[in-house]
Formats: structure tokens, C-alpha cells, sequence
């Protein structure tokens, strides 16, 4: 009897069914909250009772007349190209080799993997440590082949965010990793003998036949690489601390010192909503190239 | 051998070594004593091995380097470990409560509004963490939710149902048509032919999507930093993050984040094996309208 009410509920009956319960927590977790921090982006929030005073749009014309932000805007450029080249060549080159037919593939697939399997927390640590200027691994491997007289301070004010974006390329390569290496696995090895027969030497098949079949896993690479590093504030916060000075302090760690340093909710709100544009801007690109991909 | 051979035979050394290194010696100055990790150059092959550091780490008392009894470490970090388990327990299953359904009807259902419902996935899971912790500080702050469980679980579900849903849903989306058509022959409700017939055909990649799930609870630092640092409901990110800021000593240090990366080195091997044959993380296979 059950059995047979539950064969007429329609295709559509069960789907909204099926959906009911993630639209509620859509809705109460994260549309919600970020509803409220709308709001508190036109307000000043109180320190103690974080009650809210509306102040229109004052939160927002600060923005663009605070120096900080501009710069911290900056940072994350830098940081973003640096992560986006550093990525692209890294994954490139492990999805190339992990194509190859190699002995013990399911070893070197588990330890390309491993920096991503690595929480960014644990990829902070782990750089800081390797990078160290008194016990540090890399200075320990200089200093015994003779490249350097004495320990150096690698993360400078010159050079924190190009280290920073080091370890966060280390970190998500391997994961574009495999994306592109889902491309390469498509390619008809007879391809690659017709071209050989019609000599054309390994450059030219590159371009020729292995590019077109991961232009696609590259495009990919450029969005997520460009809106990871946007939004993490976990490797800035834990490898750098935003400095030395405010050297590596990227828009995610100022945000997250003007709202929970100083505790200026209000303002802190403002710039994660102009955070929030710019990487909206990105996902809808994402969800543009997912699209178009099947036209 | 040839050029071919030389060539795959760098390009391996070269990637094991990128991958490895930063994590090596962070795992073999976990296991020596002081002495034998600070010094230049350092130790390249371990020279001593112990446990003291572990164990004066998880909170008991051990044997110091001439024997005497050392006093346990007096961090937080068991409690940071249950507590992180709790959470991302209890995130992993409401996870999959609320996903799979969904990534099911999503991947395989004709939907009405289907692209307004992927667009606010999509949007879900680009917010940044940091934007989000903002209204949670205040709400948990006002609500008295700060530095309980249940605040820290309802905020890590905020980054993982919307990650699993979408990976769920390119899932379903590749498995074959002819599941639900054979169970409707056979007699099944749509009901029935998810839960007997496509659910377990899927089980081995809602179990990958269960561990991803897990993970994104368990890796979770800066919600967790800002709504639990110093509660009884702190993870170990938390513990380990306002121990660094102290000065604990080179081997409690390395001992401490040798917990931290300890997980990560099981879920690889793991996930490895899944993640091209079930082309779990790979959103290319979702089809888009």
C-alpha cells in the first residue's frame, strides 16, 4: 500500500522533495548570515551589545579612501598571479607524468596528492618550518652545499607574499593536478602515432594534440587558482602573520585584523562584502565556462 | 632506458622530493631530541629517536633526554582532538543528510529552476570563510552560541554541504541512465529505486564524499579560530595555532604539527585511488543545464 502511494508522487514531487532539506540549510546557514552582514556593512556595530546603527554608506566610502585597503588590494594581485603561474606550470608537469605509463603509479599519484590532502593550516606550519632562519631545512641544505656563508631570513618584506604564494602553489597543484590529468586520460593514443608517423617531433604534438584536450582543465586552473587564493586568509594568517610590516597582509587578512583586531565590525563587513563581489565576478565565470563547455 | 626514461626518472625524483621535503623534517625532529635538531647544518637522516615529545604533547609525563621525568606539555591538545572529531562527526553526517538527496535529484532529475538552485550553490560555496565568520561572530556572540559545538558545527556545514552537493551531484550525473529504468521495470517507486538500487551502486563514492566532508570540518582553521579559540569547544587547529604563539621549544613544536599533518598522509593514500577513478573532485563531469 505504501509502496504504491510513493510510485504517484511525480519526477518533480520527489526532486523538491529530495532538495527540501539543503535549501533549508542553504537558506539558514549561509543566506541568512550573509544577509546580516549586508546590513552590518551600512552599520557601526556595537563593540559590547552589537547592537547596529544604521550610517548609510560611510563603511564603504572609507574603503576607498583607506590606504591600507588599497595596498592589501595589491598584495592579493601579487599573490594571485605568483599562485596562478607557479599552479598552472606545477600541475601541467605532474599531469603530464602521472599520464605516463610508470612503475608504481598509485605511490606517485599518493604522494603528488599528499600537499593537498594537507590542510592549509598544516601547509602554513610546514613551509614556516622548511623556510625557518634558525633551524630551517632549506637554509640547513644551502649552507651544507656551500650556497650561502650564513642563515638567511627568506621571508623579508621583499619577499614574504612570493613565498607565501610558494607554498600555496604547493599546497593546490596537486589538485589542478588531476583535473588536467582527466584530460590528458581522453587522448586517443592513436593520436599520438599518427603524429609520430608524420613526424612531428614532441613540441609540435604537444601543442598539436595534448593542448586542445586540456585547454579546457587549463581554463579551469586560471579560475580556481585565481579564486583560492582571493579568499584563503588561513596561510596568511598562520605563515606570515601578514608581515614582516604589512608586507603579505592580503585583503582576506585585513579584513580579518580590522574586524577582529580592532573590532570594527561595521567596516570589517564592508570590505568582505567588496571581497565578496570580486570573487562572485569569478564564479560566475567558473559558471559560464562550465556551460558554455557543453554547446 | 632511453632519453624517455631519464627524463620520467628526474621528473619523479623532482615531484617526490617538492612534495616531501617541506613535511620531512617537521616529522623527524617530532622524534629527536632538542640537541640533535638545533644544529647547523641540521640532521638530514634522523640521529636519535624518541617519544617523550609525543607523549609530553598528549599529556603525560615522560623520560627527558638523562632520564629524568618530564612534566606533560599542559596544552589542550587531547581536547582539541575530541573536540575536532566531534565536530566533524556530527558535520560529516548532516552533510550527507542534506547532499545526497540533493546531488541525486540534481545530477539525474529534470528540476524546475535547476540553474537558479545551481547558481546558489555555486554561490554558497565561493563565499569567502572569512566573510562568512563575520555575521557568525555576531550572531554566536548575541545568541550565546560562541565556543559551543553545535555553533562550530552549524558553521562548518555553511563551506562543506555546498562542496558536497556539487561534487555529489557531478557523481550521480555519471552513473548510468539505465539504473532507475530497470528498477521501474522491476516494480520500484522512484523512492524505492534511489534507496535500493542507485544508493548502493554509489556507496563507494558517497563514502569518498563522506571523507571530503570530514576533512573540510577537521582542516577548518579561521571559523574555528574566531568562534571557539580558548572555549571548551576549541579544535585542534586552535590548540596547536595558540600554542605556536607561545613559546613551547623545537620538538613540541614539530611534535604538535607532526599531528597536524598526520591525518592528511592517511586520506592521501586513500583518496588517491578514488579520485580519478570515481572522478570525485573533477567538476567538468557535471552537466550544466
Amino acid at each position: 500500500m505504501k509502496e504504491k502511494k510513493a510510485k504517484e508522487l511525480s519526477e518533480t514531487t520527489v526532486a523538491l522533495l529530495f532538495l527540501i532539506p539543503l535549501i533549508i540549510f542553504l537558506f539558514g546557514i549561509v543566506i541568512y548570515p550573509i544577509a546580516s552582514s549586508f546590513a552590518a556593512s551600512f552599520s557601526k556595530v556595537d563593540v559590547r551589545t552589537y547592537a547596529m546603527k544604521f550610517i548609510g554608506l560611510s563603511n564603504y566610502a572609507s574603503a576607498f579612501g583607506d590606504p591600507y585597503f588599497i595596498h592589501s588590494l595589491m598584495v592579493t594581485l601579487r599573490f594571485a598571479v605568483e599562485v596562478v603561474i607557479l599552479t598552472l606550470g606545477l600541475s601541467l608537469g605532474m599531469a603530464l607524468f602521472l599520464n605516463e605509463v610508470i612503475p608504481f603509479r598509485g605511490f606517485f599519484r599518493a604522494v603528488i596528492l599528499l600537499p593537498y590532502a594537507l590542510s592549509e593550516f598544516a601547509t602554513a606550519y610546514a613551509w614556516r618550518w622548511f623556510l625557518g632562519s634558525e633551524w630551517g631545512l632549506l637554509n640547513g641544505i644551502l649552507y651544507s652545499l656551500g650556497l650561502i656563508k650564513d642563515y638567511i631570513w627568506f621571508i623579508d618584506y621583499a619577499h614574504s607574499v612570493d613565498w607565501m604564494a610558494v607554498a600555496y602553489s604547493w599546497h593546490i597543484a596537486p589538485l589542478c593536478a588531476f583535473f588536467m590529468l582527466a584530460g590528458l586520460q581522453t587522448i586517443p593514443e592513436d593520436y599520438y602515432r599518427q603524429a609520430k608517423i608524420d613526424g612531428i617531433g614532441p613540441i609540435g604534438r604537444f601543442f598539436k594534440i595534448t593542448f586542445p584536450f586540456i585547454k579546457y582543465a587549463i581554463l579551469i586552473t586560471l579560475v580556481l587558482a585565481t579564486f583560492f587564493s582571493a579568499t584563503t586568509a588561513d596561510i596568511v594568517i598562520l605563515m606570515t602573520g601578514g608581515g614582516p610590516g604589512i608586507s603579505s597582509s592580503t585583503l582576506t587578512y585585513y579584513i580579518y585584523e580590522i574586524t577582529f583586531k580592532s573590532f570594527n565590525f561595521g567596516y570589517g563587513a564592508a570590505l568582505s562584502w567588496l571581497l565578496i563581489v570580486i570573487v562572485l565576478i569569478l564564479g560566475v565565470t567558473y559558471f559560464i565556462l562550465l556551460t558554455k563547455r557543453r554547446m | 632506458m632511453g632519453v624517455r626514461g631519464v627524463v620520467l626518472g628526474v621528473l619523479a625524483v623532482v615531484f617526490v622530493v617538492w612534495s616531501i621535503l617541506p613535511l620531512y623534517y617537521i616529522t623527524i625532529a617530532a622524534f629527536m631530541w632538542e640537541t640533535d635538531v638545533v644544529t647547523r647544518p641540521p640532521a638530514f637522516i634522523p640521529r636519535s629517536f624518541t617519544l617523550t615529545h609525543l607523549l609530553r604533547i598528549l599529556g603525560f609525563p615522560a623520560p627527558g633526554p638523562t632520564g629524568e621525568m618530564l612534566r606533560p606539555a599542559g596544552y589542550p591538545v587531547l581536547e582539541g582532538l575530541t573536540n575536532s572529531l566531534i565536530v566533524a562527526a556530527a558535520v560529516t553526517a548532516i552533510t550527507m543528510i542534506a547532499a545526497v538527496p540533493a546531488g541525486y535529484v540534481l545530477g539525474r532529475y529534470q528540476v524546475p529552476r535547476r540553474n537558479a538552485i545551481l547558481m546558489l550553490i555555486i554561490g554558497s560555496r565561493t563565499l569567502p570563510p572569512i566573510a562568512i565568520v563575520i555575521p557568525y561572530f555576531i550572531m554566536y556572540k548575541t545568541l550565546g552560541l560562541w565556543g559551543t559545538h553545535l555553533g562550530l558545527i552549524l558553521a562548518h556545514l555553511a563551506l562543506a554541504i555546498p562542496l558536497i552537493t556539487w561534487v555529489l551531484m557531478g557523481f550521480f550525473a555519471t552513473l548510468p541512465r539505465e539504473l532507475e529504468k530497470q528498477a521501474r521495470i522491476d516494480g520500484y517507486s522512484r523512492f524505492g529505486a534511489f534507496a535500493r538500487i542507485v544508493l548502493p551502486v554509489a556507496a563507494p563514492g558517497i563514502a569518498t564524499c563522506a571523507i571530503l566532508a570530514f576533512l573540510t570540518s577537521w582542516n577548518e582553521f579561521v571559523m574555528a579560530w574566531m568562534l571557539a579559540t580558548g572555549s571548551p569547544a576549541q579544535t585542534l587547529p586552535t590548540v596547536l595555532a595558540t600554542m605556536f604563539t607561545q613559546n613551547i621549544g623545537l620538538p613540541l613544536f614539530a611534535v604538535s604539527n607532526f599531528l597536524a599533518i598526520l591525518p592528511a598522509i592517511l586520506v592521501a593514500v586513500i583518496l588517491q585511488r578514488h579520485i580519478t577513478r570515481l572522478r570525485i573532485v573533477d567538476p567538468l563531469t557535471v552537466v550544466v543545464s
